[in-house]
């Protein structure tokens, strides 16, 4: 294969590659779903040659042998608008224009039954893994404020959660009791979710996997929140399959005491193929509180999300994108399986992190900030171990007050990249700070002491270090080094 | 793919738009996935994909034009999945690397490895190009008519596509350059 012709090789790759592919199943199945509840765009051409009988391909193939009988919209086979047509399809004139002028007066009646006043022809509230409106085990209270919807397989207004969302209206709060649900749900509506009872003990989980369908090739959400205001609170949501857990894409949801286990194990499954807890994108300004996430979180697109007392067991943050900018405030990262960082921001995010709690593997920064443009502000933070407890790389910047790092193989390691100190202590690591290539660097009142290696300052490291305390001990104050 | 079937879709038959569905289904995840490099955002561009076609077939003027005319919504849906999800899963943890099997030889393990990565660093708009037309066969007269662009455009990405293609695999028969430092040795190989 090495010794061939290269674009041959190419062929062959490609090939190899794509008739892998397996097919579709689920976006067939779930395409075919959609359809039969979608309307078809008819437009006026259409109707026309359908009302004509001009069948273009059999007019192109010249197969016009066989009568072919139209229907005219809306009336019935075998009545006047039922007409055999032969080779040359001939309508007498003003038949034409009768049936022309009735075909028209259907499509514009039934065009305003579609598109009415208060229908939307496409999107919207679109529910995944519902075909038809589950009718209510026992009455509904009429619309109103404070009105609620009560989910449980006994006791509830309906027994699945897909019904309950798509009987609710703006402003309904639907009560789920505890149970396992299984549900796909895309809500645009400001609805909301709340478990009645211990989080743990209310579990919403994917649909189930259909006869045949292998898991690999399944990708599921079980929450996607689209402009929507909705709060979800005090529940599970898990996912065994393929997919990201909850999706926010735009409006400001509150996603309060979950616990999302995208796997259901408290595992991020597959290193090489984790799946996603969350997705925050579109410009959400989204709030998550009070949770427990075990796999990544990503943060993109323009969000401005502010995360409050969150554990990421597990779990870690990922912030990307220009105009991305969260707050992430007394959460703590502890153990993250992400490869190489609990909390990474890159490609011009910015990102402030406020007394944060970071327990770091071996082999991963605390905080990772890449690329020019992306702007990381840290306030108040604890992080322990690690390899860096902050990485600044590749032109970032990041700004770092009252933060403490120890037992990291280095404490603040910045690689061309800008950093601002002050104020901060990095002590009991293997090197307290390590600074190379070129960069802005300014430190001020840092504490530095008990490293088995205070600075490491590469050649032509322009550290400005008078005004800081390097020290062999912090215990006892000694200096050994005073930065001068 | 039978017109006639594709002619009953148009007018609603919900049985022949899944006999569309799914005799195509196949060549249109490749497509996707060629174009994506990601299987499940390309199930999601299929399903998007699909969708329209249903919708918009009734519009669709030649059912004999029905193969490349969904090629068309199909690599727009793709262009769609990849504009929401432009940080992707690849990004954060690299790219799965395919398990050698029984019978790889190492410089075929080398090619795949060199390609992919040559692969992933061409546009959608050339990727399209290259899947369409050495994948599905298409002339690229027919794969500029479903991509709605010039003749000369899709002659013109083929090329430059191919050539990064290329290079990337003649980078990979280039040998080492030798660590900085290293002792060079003056003499060509095997002169005496």
């Amino acid at each position: 294969m090495q010794q061939s012709d290269p674009d041959v090789r190419i062929d062959a790759w490609l090939r190899e590659q794509l008739d892998a592919v397996p097919e579709p199943a689920r976006a067939v199945a779930e395409a075919l779903d959609a359809a039969a509840s979608t309307p078809q765009r008819h437009g006026r051409l259409f109707w026309l040659r359908q009302l004509l009988g001009l069948d273009r391909s059999r007019i192109q193939r010249g197969d016009a042998e066989r009568p072919e009988v139209v229907l005219m919209p809306g009336l019935p086979a075998g009545s006047a608008g039922t007409r055999a047509l032969g080779r040359e399809g001939a309508i007498p004139l003003p038949l034409m224009l009768l049936a022309l002028a009735v075909a028209l007066a259907i499509v514009g009646a039934l065009a305003w039954m579609t598109v009415g006043p208060g229908r939307e022809l496409i999107g919207g509230s679109t529910r995944v893994g519902t075909v038809a409106p589950e009718q209510p085990l026992r009455p509904l209270d009429p619309p109103g404020p404070d009105r609620v919807i009560a989910v449980d397989p006994e006791n509830g207004h309906f027994a699945t959660l897909d019904g309950a969302i798509a009987a609710a209206e703006p402003g309904d709060r639907i009560e789920l009791y505890p149970g396992t649900y299984q549900a796909e749900v895309t809500i645009t509506d400001d609805v909301t979710i709340v478990g009645v009872g211990d989080r743990e003990d209310i579990i919403v989980e994917p649909l189930p996997l259909a006869e045949g369908e292998d898991v690999r090739d399944r990708v599921r959400r079980v929450f996607t929140l689209r402009d929507s205001d909705a709060t979800l609170q005090g529940f599970t949501v898990r996912s065994s399959l393929n997919g990201t857990t909850i999706v926010v894409d735009g409006g400001s949801p509150q996603l309060l005491d979950l616990y999302v286990d995208p796997v259901g194990d408290g595992t991020m499954g597959s290193p090489t193929s984790p799946r996603e807890a969350f997705e925050l994108g579109g410009g959400t300004t989204a709030t998550v509180r009070d949770s427990l996430i075990t796999s990544l979180g990503s943060v993109f697109g323009g969000a401005t999300p502010v995360f409050e007392r969150v554990t990421f067991d597990g779990g870690c943050l990922f912030i990307e994108d220009g105009g991305t900018d969260p707050i992430v405030r007394d959460t703590t990262f502890r153990d993250s399986r992400c490869p190489g960082f609990s909390i990474s921001a890159a490609k011009g995010a910015s990102a402030t992190l406020e007394a944060n709690h970071i327990y770091s593997r071996p082999d991963q920064a605390g905080i990772r900030a890449a690329n020019s443009s992306t702007s990381v502000a840290v306030r108040g933070t604890d992080i322990t171990g690690g390899r860096e407890g902050i990485l600044a790389t590749d032109g970032a910047e990041i700004d770092v007050m009252t933060t403490q790092v120890d037992e990291a193989q280095v404490g603040v390691r910045v690689i061309d990249a800008d950093a601002i100190l002050r104020l901060n202590r990095l002590e009991r690591n293997v090197t307290g700070l390590q600074v190379s290539g070129d960069g802005y660097l300014e430190t001020i009142s840092n504490d530095i002491c008990d490293n088995e290696l205070n600075l490491d300052l590469a050649d032509g490291a322009l550290v400005p270090l008078a005004q800081n305390a390097v020290r062999a001990d912090c215990r006892t104050g000694s200096a050994t080094e005073d930065g001068t | 793919m039978d017109t006639d079937v594709v002619v009953r879709a148009q007018r609603g038959d919900q049985t022949a738009f899944a006999q569309l569905a799914t005799e195509g289904g196949r060549r249109m995840n490749a497509l996707a996935v060629g174009i994506l490099r990601d299987r499940d955002l390309a199930e999601d561009a299929v399903q998007q994909a699909l969708l329209s076609i249903w919708k918009d077939l009734p519009q669709l003027r030649d059912p004999a034009r029905y193969e490349s005319w969904s090629y068309k919504l199909l690599v727009r849906a793709c262009y769609a999945e990849a504009r929401k999800r432009k940080r992707r899963m690849a990004e954060v943890f690299g790219v799965r690397s395919r398990e050698p099997v029984a019978g790889d030889d190492i410089g075929g393990v080398v090619d795949r490895d060199q390609l992919e990565r040559g692969f992933r660093r061409l546009s959608l708009d050339h990727r399209a190009v290259v899947v369409m037309h050495h994948y599905l066969d298409m002339p690229l007269e027919n794969v500029a008519s479903a991509l709605g662009i010039p003749a000369g455009t899709a002659r013109s990405r083929f090329h430059r596509a191919m050539a990064s293609l290329r290079a990337a695999l003649e980078a990979d028969n280039r040998p080492p350059s030798p660590p900085p430092g290293a002792a060079t040795n003056p003499e060509p190989q095997g002169a005496k």
